[in-house]
C-alpha cells in the first residue's frame, strides 16, 4: 500500500479499516536479573582471565587507608571535600600554586565511586576518577563569584574547597586579591562541561597536564590515612 | 484519535489476550550503560554484591539462544568507561567480549567518545557487529562510514529495522574527544528513519536504540518525548539515565499507537527481554502491539 492509498483508506473509514485489517503483534516482556545464582560461562571467564591478572597486578596495590566511608553528597560530601582539598594540597605541596591563594571547584557527577572504609587500592582511585581529566589553573574576575554562587544554589551544591557558601552568599577562606579569583578545576569543567558557564574561555588559564587521578593517587600515598571531613562548606 | 476509536470496537481484540498458536516468536535481548563492568561486582559491594558480570550474562544469553529460534542481542550505548579495564585496555576488551557474546547491534553513548574518535576506531577493530548512529554526522571525522545510519536484520519471518539516536555532545563530552562530529536533532531524524524502515524497507518491527535518556537530563529530548512525537517505532531501547524499568512501559505515539520504552539500569545488572509474536505476514500493513 502506498502512502497515498493509506491516506485515502484512512479518510474513507478509519474505524472500519482498523478493525478489518490491522495486523496484531503480541508482546511479552521480562527482565532477567544477572544474580549470584546465575552460573558463569567458563569459556568467557577463561578469556577474561589474562586481562584480569594483568589489571590486578596494578590495581590491587594498597596505597592508603580510610578510617570511614567517604561518599559523595549534596550540598556537601566527604568525598568531594577530599578531592577538592587534595587537589589544592597537591598543587601547593609541589609548588605549582602558592599556599592559601586558590579555591577549587569540581563536580559531584564526576566522582564516580565512593572510597570505602579500610584499605585504599590504586583501583579504588581509578573507580573514583576514571576519566583522564587534567587539572586547570585559572584566574577569574572577582564578579564571577556571584555566578559561582548561583550555580551552587541551582545545583544544590558541588565539591568545593577554599571558600564557603552560607544562605546563597559565598565567602573566601583567604581573601588575597580584590579583583581576581584564583581557581583550580578540571579541564572538563573549564571547557564547558556541566555548563559551569562562569568559566569563560578567554580567562587566563593554564592546563597543568596533570591527570586529576594521578594527583589523587599521590595524595592518598602522602596522607596515608583519610578521615572523612564535613564542615558545613555549603549551607542552604 | 479516530484510529484509536476503531481499535476499541474490534471484537477479536477484546476476546483474546493470549498468543495464537501459529504465531512466530522473536526474542529481543538488550543491555545499556554496561560501563566496562566486565567482572561480577564483589561480594562486599554495598549495593549489588555478586551481581552482574559478562560471564554470568553470557550464560543467560546462551541459555535463551538454546531455547529460542529468533534472537537479537542489542545495546543502547555507554559501553566504555567506569572500571579500570577501560583505562588499561581502552575499550578493546569490551568490544571483544560483546563480539564473543554475539551482540547483533549497538549505538554509541556519550562515554563511547571517551577514548576520542581514534580510540573508538581502534577499539571497534575488535568488534564484529555494527554500530547504528542516525543523528551523529561523522562525515568530517575518522568515523565516516564506520557507523551506520540503520541496520536491517532478517530473523525467521521477521524483518527488523534498527536505528540509533545519540545525546547532544556539547557540555557533556570534551570537544577534543568528539572533534568534528555534528549532533543533529534526534526527533525529526527518528521520524524519517522509522518511516523509511517501515514503508520503504517493509520492516515488520522498527527498533530505536536511544542514548537520549528516559527523562530529560542535560537536554530536553528524551525517550518519553521521543515516543510521543514520533510514529512507526515499535520499541525504544533506552540508556543514559541508568533507569531500571521493571517492565517495558507502553506509551502512545504521535498518532495514538502503542510504542514500548525499556531500559535496564546499568552495569549489566539485568538483561532486558521482549518477545514479539507475529502471525501471517502481509506486506505494507499497519500493525499494532497487543500486550500479553
Amino acid at each position: 500500500m502506498s502512502f497515498r492509498l493509506f491516506i485515502i483508506l484512512f479518510a474513507v473509514g478509519a474505524g472500519l479499516w482498523a478493525c478489518s485489517s490491522v495486523k496484531e503483534i503480541y508482546v511479552q516482556t521480562d527482565r532477567v536479573p544477572v544474580t549470584a545464582i546465575t552460573p558463569k560461562d567458563d569459556s568467557l571467564e577463561a578469556f577474561i582471565k589474562p586481562y584480569k591478572n594483568e589489571l590486578s597486578f596494578e590495581m590491587d596495590k594498597v596505597i592508603g587507608y580510610a578510617s570511614d566511608d567517604l561518599v559523595r553528597a549534596r550540598p556537601e560530601g566527604a568525598l568531594g571535600n577530599f578531592v577538592t582539598d587534595a587537589t589544592l594540597s597537591y598543587l601547593e605541596r609541589n609548588s605549582i600554586i602558592p599556599e592559601d591563594k586558590y579555591i577549587c571547584i569540581m563536580n559531584h557527577g564526576g566522582l564516580r565511586a565512593p572510597i570505602s572504609k579500610g584499605n585504599i587500592t590504586v583501583g579504588d582511585i581509578y573507580k573514583l576518577m576514571p576519566f583522564d581529566n587534567t587539572v586547570v589553573i585559572a584566574k577569574l574576575p572577582m564578579h564571577a563569584m556571584d555566578s559561582i554562587c548561583n550555580y551552587l544554589v541551582q545545583k544544590g551544591g558541588e565539591p568545593i574547597s577554599g571558600f564557603k557558601m552560607e544562605k546563597a552568599k559565598c565567602s573566601l577562606n583567604n581573601s588575597v586579591d580584590l579583583d581576581t579569583l584564583y581557581v583550580v578545576t578540571s579541564d572538563y569543567l573549564f571547557n564547558g562541561g556541566d555548563h559551569m558557564d562562569f568559566f569563560e574561555k578567554n580567562y587566563s588559564n593554564v592546563n597543568t597536564g596533570i591527570f586529576l587521578r594521578d594527583m589523587l593517587l599521590d595524595e592518598v600515598k602522602f596522607l596515608d590515612t583519610l578521615t572523612p571531613k564535613l564542615e558545613g562548606r555549603i549551607q542552604r | 484519535m479516530v484510529l484509536g476509536a476503531g481499535i476499541t470496537i474490534a471484537p477479536s481484540v477484546l476476546a483474546t489476550s493470549s498468543v495464537p498458536e501459529n504465531f512466530e516468536k522473536l526474542t529481543i535481548l538488550h543491555t545499556n550503560d554496561t560501563h566496562s563492568n566486565i567482572e561480577t561486582f564483589p561480594a562486599d559491594h554495598a549495593k549489588y554484591p555478586n551481581q552482574g558480570g559478562v560471564a554470568r550474562r553470557y550464560s543467560l544469553i546462551k541459555q535463551i539462544r538454546s531455547q529460542e529460534k529468533n534472537v537479537l542481542l542489542l545495546d543502547a550505548g555507554d559501553i566504555f568507561q567506569g572500571t579500570p579495564y577501560f583505562n588499561k585496555f581502552h575499550g578493546t576488551l569490551e568490544m571483544k567480549l560483546m563480539s564473543q557474546m554475539g551482540y547483533d547491534c549497538a549505538t554509541m553513548g556519550n562515554h563511547d567518545f571517551d577514548a576520542g574518535l581514534d580510540g573508538f576506531l581502534n577499539a571497534y577493530q575488535h568488534a564484529d557487529f555494527p554500530f547504528v548512529c542516525s543523528n551523529y554526522d561523522f562525515t568530517n571525522t575518522q568515523l565516516k562510514d564506520v557507523t551506520k545510519p540503520y541496520q536491517i536484520f532478517q530473523k525467521g519471518p521477521f524483518k527488523v529495522g534498527i536505528f540509533g539516536l545519540g545525546v547532544g555532545l556539547e557540555g557533556l563530552v570534551p570537544k577534543v574527544h568528539y572533534g568534528d562530529t555534528i549532533h543533529q536533532e534526534p526527533i525529526p531524524i527518528a521520524n524519517k528513519m522509522a518511516k523509511f524502515l517501515r514503508f520503504e524497507e517493509d520492516c515488520d518491527l522498527v527498533i530505536c536504540l536511544s542514548h537520549l535518556g528516559y527523562y530529560p537530563k542535560q537536554f530536553e529530548d528524551c525517550d518519553t518525548l521521543l515516543a510521543a512525537e514520533t510514529e512507526n517505532i515499535d520499541l525504544i531501547i533506552g540508556g543514559h539515565t541508568h533507569t531500571f524499568l521493571d517492565r517495558p512501559e507502553v506509551h502512545k505515539n504521535k498518532i495514538g499507537e502503542k510504542v514500548l520504552i525499556n531500559q535496564v539500569g546499568w552495569a549489566g545488572l539485568a538483561l532486558g527481554r521482549i518477545d514479539f509474536y507475529l502471525g501471517e505476514k502481509k506486506k505494507h500493513e499497519r500493525h499494532r502491539l497487543v500486550m500479553v
